[in-house]
């Protein structure tokens, strides 16, 4: 099993959408990476979109959320697929987003998991996890991820493939 | 105000020149704004219900001390 940089990409500013067009055809699966922060204008949600599809009822997601105090569990159809730690808030940890997207190529619904952890106060700590599928059968060729607000500046995200090999 | 961007990567082309910014469109805003409303409304109903179960648990377990049970005997029958 291999994984490819296909792209990495640093936003010279702050930027409401990132959009992987064209994606190569030749991969199992897809990783994706996001380090960066969003904006204070939103909260630390991020969407998706696969090839330009924004209908929420398309999407169905499990999202788990977890620190030493309290777990909660939420089911919807809608984009959620992670989050970024919102500027202003204390965080001292990396603000990274990772995702795994399973079989972009099939021809049948598309799943993937993210998971990403944050804090609001720079000393309690929440790990997220979302695991979703589209209900697709085409090939997934463009990929765009939108948070609340902006991802800001300096944000890096990059596009890998999975490959058998 | 200045218009939102959206930085679109062309994995078609050679490195070094896939990288556009373009503005969002009218629909694209719209639909940034549905989203955040949607994802807002029920984040409020979600926080209500918690709420709402929380004074439950609360209220009963008021009420079955005033019957006589220990904290932990009414703990052990509305949950921890």
């Amino acid at each position: 099993m291999g994984i490819n940089l296909i792209e990495t990409v640093e936003l010279a500013s702050d930027t409401a959408s990132i959009e992987f067009a064209s994606v190569p055809q030749d991969g199992l699966d897809l990783y994706i990476e996001i380090s960066g922060r969003t904006s204070e204008n939103g909260d630390y949600t991020v969407r998706v979109a696969f090839n330009n599809d924004t209908t929420n009822s398309n999407y169905y997601r499990m999202f788990l959320s977890v620190n030493n105090t309290s777990a909660t569990a939420t089911s919807n159809a809608d984009r959620l697929f992670g989050g970024l730690t919102v500027n202003g808030y204390t965080s001292p940890i990396h603000n990274t987003l990772t995702a795994r997207i399973f079989a972009y190529t099939s021809n049948y619904n598309k799943g993937y998991l993210t998971q990403f952890q944050s804090s609001d106060d720079g000393s309690s700590y929440r790990q997220m996890q979302t695991a979703g599928e589209w209900a697709n059968s085409s090939a997934i060729e463009t990929i765009a991820l939108i948070p609340e607000g902006n991802f800001l500046a300096n944000s890096v995200a990059s596009l890998y493939t999975i490959t058998a090999d | 105000m200045e218009k939102p961007t959206k930085l679109i990567i062309d994995l078609s082309k050679p490195k070094g020149k896939r990288e556009s910014i373009v503005p969002l469109t009218a629909e694209e805003i719209a639909q940034r704004e549905a989203d955040a409303l949607a994802h807002a409304e029920a984040r409020a109903q979600r926080e209500d219900e918690e709420q709402a179960k929380a004074e439950a648990k609360a209220s009963a377990l008021a009420k079955l001390t005033a019957l006589g049970l220990t904290e932990d005997e009414a703990l052990a029958i509305v949950g921890a």
